[in-house]
């Protein structure tokens, strides 16, 4: 009896607050936006792409008033990099805030810039639709991002787990840095799936941790045939072990 | 190149990218149901296709239109004579 009603609190608390926020943000944007770019003079990418991680920040925080999330102690990656994570919720994303990189440019595929006001602000964010968008944009998209020192971010497995467990990478972000030089910096998040399970929409309580593994450089598998693919295997591999790692820390 | 080796050389590529086994790469296998390849995994075979090949691929109408193996393998052939 206890779990339900502490279920339904949960449910309730975080679905209300969170659309109450998102209904706060939505008009307040655009002042934000229009005062940091035509008043403080900031590049209108690069601002919106801090609005979004702080919207992203304060949800995780809101989040963190009824779920155990827990942010990793890094407070600096290397700069530029290309984050990857594992995707096991539709929260994965508010979760970005776990690393603290603000100036993000995120892969997205092509629904969610359907979506009414946050696709808008993704275009003008400068974020990358890597399904509908030919190969030759991508990269284009890609390399202007990090000439403006954004930080890229993928989830290479494309969509989110089914079953909580790491599925099969696409190459796009090990190709970039193969091609870049920009090194691969791995986000493992655990608990995210116990929280909301894809298809699901109940919220359930869960910990959340996030685990930041230290860069992969490309330099040593430039030289190899199918270099790109090695690398997708080299960090696929590491981040299995990171996640399993973090999984046993939240039962110890 | 025999159009032979050029089907060998597509099939390897797209096990190696997609952990695909051989045996599963008939003519007949239709990408989504067969494969469980994506509109996703279009771009990393684009990427790979364009590596082994060292052949431009645009995501055309005739590129769109590509269900099955087979397909592919068309439309690689067709590409290959072109550029030859």
């Amino acid at each position: 009896m206890l779990s339900y009603l502490k279920l339904i609190l949960i449910n309730a608390g975080i679905y209300t607050t969170l659309l109450c926020w998102t209904a706060v943000c939505v008009p307040l944007s655009p002042i934000c936006f229009l005062f940091f770019t035509r008043i403080i003079g900031k590049e209108r990418p690069e601002t919106l792409r801090k609005m979004i991680w702080y919207y992203g920040w304060s949800c995780s925080k809101i989040l963190s008033i009824f779920i155990d999330i827990k942010w990793p102690d890094q407070s600096k990656l290397p700069s530029p990099c290309i984050i990857v994570a594992n995707h096991e919720s539709f929260f994965d994303p508010y979760l970005i805030s776990l690393q603290p990189e603000k100036n993000i440019c995120m892969a997205v595929r092509n629904w969610p810039f359907k979506i009414p006001f946050y696709g808008f602000y993704m275009r003008l964010a400068g974020y990358i639709n890597v399904e509908a968008d030919e190969l030759g944009d991508i990269k284009t998209q890609a390399m202007k991002a990090l000439e403006d020192k954004a930080t890229l971010m993928f989830f290479p497995e494309g969509t989110r787990s089914n079953d909580g467990k790491l599925g099969r990478f696409h190459s796009g972000p090990f190709l970039l840095s193969i091609e870049t030089g920009v090194p691969i910096v791995p986000l493992c998040l655990s608990g995210t799936h116990e929280l909301l399970a894809r298809d699901n929409l109940i919220i359930r309580p869960s910990k959340i941790r996030a685990k930041i593994l230290p860069p992969i450089f490309p330099d040593e598998y430039k030289n190899k045939q199918s270099a790109h693919i090695e690398l997708r295997r080299s960090v696929k591999k590491i981040m299995v072990t990171g996640i399993y790692c973090l999984k046993q820390s939240k039962e110890e | 190149m025999t159009d032979q080796e050029i089907i060998e050389r597509i099939n390897k590529a797209l096990a190696e990218e997609f952990e695909l086994e051989i045996d599963e790469l008939v003519p007949e296998a239709v990408f989504k149901d067969d494969l469980d390849l994506d509109s996703l995994d279009a771009v990393d075979m684009v990427i790979v296709l364009e590596q082994e090949f060292e052949i431009k691929i645009k995501k055309d109408e005739a590129f769109k239109s590509i269900r099955t193996l087979g397909d592919l393998h068309t439309f690689i052939l067709n590409k290959k004579d072109q550029t030859e």
